[in-house]
């Protein structure tokens, strides 16, 4: 007596459980791969630069418009002091062609002449920062010759043009005194020269900051780093560029550009930051100072940026504009735009490396998620999410300076909701047959009890009551009164008739045999019929003692139906005189084989209305049989029906 | 001296008690004893040891079959009858199988006539085979092939039973006297009669000899001889 102590799941839970485990290894592996493939996409970096400068723009929209409301956040309140430290030159137009073609009447070129213009505050004394990102092409105007030679330890300038090309520089005069004053933190690079400006990382950074980005100092000219470090070191946070500028340019006193130290910059670059965000600097037109509309005083102390670009990355990386005010839309900041300040703090980038890694597992657990989510919600779902992140990350770019890249990670949702509803749409569909398949077996199932029900009836009901009628036909046939008729006879005679046929119906509908017979002498019974039938020869070979192999009833059946229409094939079409049924287990699995000795099967010829073997192969699938058809190895011609069934211990437990 | 009635139908138990009491001279009249299953078949069988045993085949707990297997392997002088709705001969040959080489049994299907249960009854208590009529005409093919007739030899027993000389049997089944002699002598050698040829005079009437085994063996019985003489005598032969 076995105890059963824990209720197995049902076959269609076991299913169910399998189909989810299904969907959750496969929705994993897609989302995981969706993210091997997307996260260090190029385009989706260059894409979340693009949403960058979106979100600058956003910020500041933002800033601004909650500034009303929240007046707390940072960087807005003084922004007036602020405005004061840089004053932005722009051209006349957006284009630089006025500044490209020729200057008035032979004169030099407006850059030089706004640049002349700016001599009077050298003179006073004071230092002067000039970001400049436009060659100084044109006849050499000896004024800022001189001034430039005069007070090359007050000037800096920052410039893009390249010093060894004519073109940018034509006068020789004008190179040689701008080499002069250019400052020694200029890259050489095959487009230009960009400015680095390592005192921008001073500036801005909180010192709490300073150790991270200590690496960057490294590469800065010796004393240039001595000096950062010092100022870092004493914890001393600069708001203002020139109030670095000043203290700075006396240390460098007398320093040209010395070739040696231009090539350390080769490999690292020190972007120049400003915070431009919620700040409004002062700007005029070159021409405004080329007409001595404005007193070029007011440069006094200031950094002077002067054209629409002032930095270009090595990578060409499109370079993010920042949102600056109306009139001086294009000038540009460096791509590495990540680590620019917004309201004056540094915007830190997620780091890569522990991002990548979230993303793999977030990648793998919304596959599982959109692979098992119903088909209804998912879409919901995911929008809602893709939407939430967008926020998510926003907020935490406007109120933590945490800039965390969306991209990668919209682009998995993306994926991963496609990768998911197809593996969804897959498994359920899958799933659909298996029930439909299950279905259709518990109809067969039910068709047989009723099949079985019906028979019992007839044999306990009907055929007793014919019987008796029978044996009253006997009684008459006796009595002496009805001695002259033939009528009793008769009867007895149709009755018998009537009895017989329905026993052959009874027979048909539920073959008692294997109930009362066991498996294999009901299938020994159908041979025996055959051949009494046929006078055909047959032989039952029996490769074990094993009754039923623990197979249910059902089963039984339907693997005596197969047998019994397999016969009926030999009997109608096979013409053979010689029949084998060899029964018996083959490891787990039963065995049995019909071979005859007919014609064979001419699979070309009966394909199309062959109902027999779709009967059998139906039943036999039904009962997960396998059958197959091939020519005997026995015999010449003929056929051989091989069916396998898998005998399970889990059949047995349910007989 | 007694008999066994076991079938879980009330209906035909009285139906056949009432029967046997009728037919059956007093030894066995007495004592009928009822039962209404397999296992019960079996326990009041060593209970009583009925020399008649009638057994359903559907029949709780133990089937019919199953039943006789096991009374006669305890009991094997019990003579069995088999009294039931199926008519597949598979039963017969399970029988046939379950019962000793000397051993009696009777199949009769629920539909036959009282005569004819009384007429099993009454074979099998004196130690004869009765297969009703009809499953008797298939299983006397499907034996054992060595021994079993061929329907030309099968033909000629019913002809011989009939006591039909061999003229009139060749005239019945459009043959040759010739060729009915020697239809009967691979009959005879098939039961085991032996032949004139063997050597001097034979204790027996191979005719004779022939129809007592057959009889014996539940080959043929009257009510089986009874459809033959019917339909010989439309002079169809089958």
């Amino acid at each position: 007596m076995r105890l059963r102590l824990i209720r197995a799941p049902g076959p269609s839970a076991l299913r169910r459980d399998g189909l989810l485990f299904q969907r959750l290894t496969w929705g994993a592996a897609a989302g995981g791969l969706a993210t091997i493939l997307l996260a260090e996409s190029p385009v989706l970096d260059t894409m979340e630069m693009n949403l960058l400068e979106w979100r600058y723009k956003t910020g500041y929209e933002l800033a601004r418009t909650l500034k009303l409301v929240a007046p707390a956040l940072g960087g807005v309140a003084d922004s007036e002091t602020r405005a004061q430290d840089i004053a932005i030159l722009t051209y006349d137009d957006d284009d630089q062609f006025d500044l490209e073609g020729e200057a008035i009447e032979g004169g030099p070129q407006p850059v030089q002449a706004v640049l002349a213009k700016l001599i009077p505050i050298v003179e006073s004394g004071n230092p002067l920062l000039v970001v400049l990102d436009i060659d100084l092409s044109g006849k050499a105007d000896p004024s800022l010759v001189k001034a430039l030679k005069q007070y090359r330890n007050n000037i800096v300038l920052a410039l893009s043009g390249n010093l060894d090309n004519p073109n940018d520089f034509p006068s020789s005069e004008l190179r040689k005194s701008v080499l002069t004053c250019a400052y020694d933190h200029l890259i050489k690079e095959s487009s230009g020269l960009v400015c680095r400006m390592p005192i921008s990382a001073n500036i801005f950074m909180p010192s709490d900051r300073s150790t991270e980005m200590s690496p960057a100092l490294d590469i800065l000219p010796q004393g240039l780093a001595e000096y950062t470090r010092g100022l870092s070191a004493s914890g001393e946070a600069f708001e203002s560029l020139p109030e670095v500028l000043a203290p700075l340019m006396s240390s460098r006193v007398g320093v040209g550009p010395s070739k040696a130290q231009i090539s350390s910059f080769t490999k690292e670059e020190l972007p120049i930051y400003i915070k431009f965000s919620g700040t409004k600097y002062p700007t005029y037109k070159i021409s405004q100072i080329i007409r001595d509309a404005i007193d070029p005083g007011v440069f006094a102390g200031k950094v002077v940026m002067i054209g629409t670009n002032f930095s270009q990355k090595v990578d060409n990386t499109p370079p993010v504009r920042t949102p600056l005010q109306a009139k001086a839309p294009n000038v540009l900041i460096q791509a590495e735009a990540i680590s620019t300040l917004h309201n004056n703090e540094a915007i830190v980038s997620f780091p890569r490396s522990i991002l990548h890694h979230i993303l793999l597992l977030l990648g793998a657990a919304l596959g599982t998620v959109a692979s098992v989510l119903p088909m209804g919600r998912r879409t919901a779902a995911f929008l809602c999410t893709a939407m939430v992140l967008m926020l998510l990350t926003q907020i935490a770019f406007q109120w933590f300076n945490l800039q965390f890249p969306v991209l990668p990670l919209l682009a998995v949702l993306m994926l991963t909701y496609i990768f998911g509803t197809l593996i969804y749409l897959d498994t359920d569909l899958r799933l659909r047959n298996k029930e439909l398949a299950l279905a259709r077996e518990n109809m067969q199932v039910r068709a047989e009890e009723e099949r079985q029900r019906i028979a019992e009836d007839l044999h306990d009901e009907t055929l007793p009551a014919l019987s008796a009628v029978a044996r009253m036909a006997d009684r008459l046939a006796h009595a002496p009164e009805m001695s002259e008729s033939s009528v009793p006879v008769e009867m007895r005679e149709k009755l018998d008739g009537a009895i017989s046929e329905m026993r052959r119906v009874i027979n048909d509908l539920h073959p008692s045999v294997l109930e009362t017979m066991g498996f294999k002498p009901a299938l020994e019974n159908l041979l025996a019929i055959l051949s009494r039938e046929k006078l055909i020869h047959v032989d039952f070979v029996d490769g074990d003692t094993e009754d039923d192999y623990g197979f249910n009833k059902f089963t039984r059946l339907q693997l005596y139906r197969i047998v019994q229409e397999s016969l009926n094939n030999v009997q109608k079409h096979a013409h053979a005189n010689l029949v084998k049924l060899t029964i018996g287990a083959e490891g787990d699995n039963l065995r049995i084989t019909i071979t005859d000795n007919g014609k064979g099967i001419d699979f070309s010829s009966i394909r199309k209305d062959a109902h027999g073997l779709v009967n059998i192969r139906q039943r036999a699938q039904l009962i997960g049989a396998q059958v197959e058809w091939k020519k005997p190895e026995s015999f010449d011609t003929g056929t051989q029906v091989s069916l396998s069934i898998p005998i399970s211990k889990e059949d047995k437990n349910n007989t | 001296m007694s008999i066994l009635i076991v079938d879980d139908e009330e209906r035909d138990r009285i139906w056949l008690k009432n029967l046997l009491t009728q037919n059956l001279e007093a030894p066995y009249a007495g004592a009928i004893y009822e039962g209404h299953d397999g296992l019960e078949a079996v326990e009041l069988s060593q209970k009583y040891k009925p020399q008649l045993v009638f057994l359903d085949i559907k029949m709780p707990q133990l089937s019919g079959i199953k039943a006789a297997e096991q009374i006669l392997k305890q009991l094997p002088e019990t003579g069995v009858i088999i009294l039931s709705n199926f008519s597949d001969e598979v039963y017969v040959r399970q029988l046939w199988k379950v019962v000793p080489p000397n051993g009696a049994f009777g199949y009769v299907l629920k539909s036959a006539s009282d005569e004819q249960v009384v007429e099993a009854a009454k074979a099998v208590l004196s130690g004869d085979c009765w297969v009703h009529p009809g499953i008797a005409r298939v299983i006397q093919r499907t034996q054992n092939r060595a021994t079993s007739l061929t329907p030309a030899e099968y033909e000629a027993l019913i002809c011989i039973a009939l006591g039909m000389t061999d003229h009139a049997i060749a005239r019945k089944l459009y043959l040759t006297e010739k060729a009915v002699q020697s239809r009967l002598k691979s009959l005879y050698a098939k039961l085991g009669i032996p032949g004139r040829s063997e050597g001097h005079e034979t204790e027996f009437n191979q005719r004779c000899r022939a129809v007592y085994l057959s009889n014996r063996r539940g080959l043929i019985n009257q009510s089986e001889l009874d459809d033959w003489e019917a339909k010989l005598s439309e002079g169809a032969p089958t």
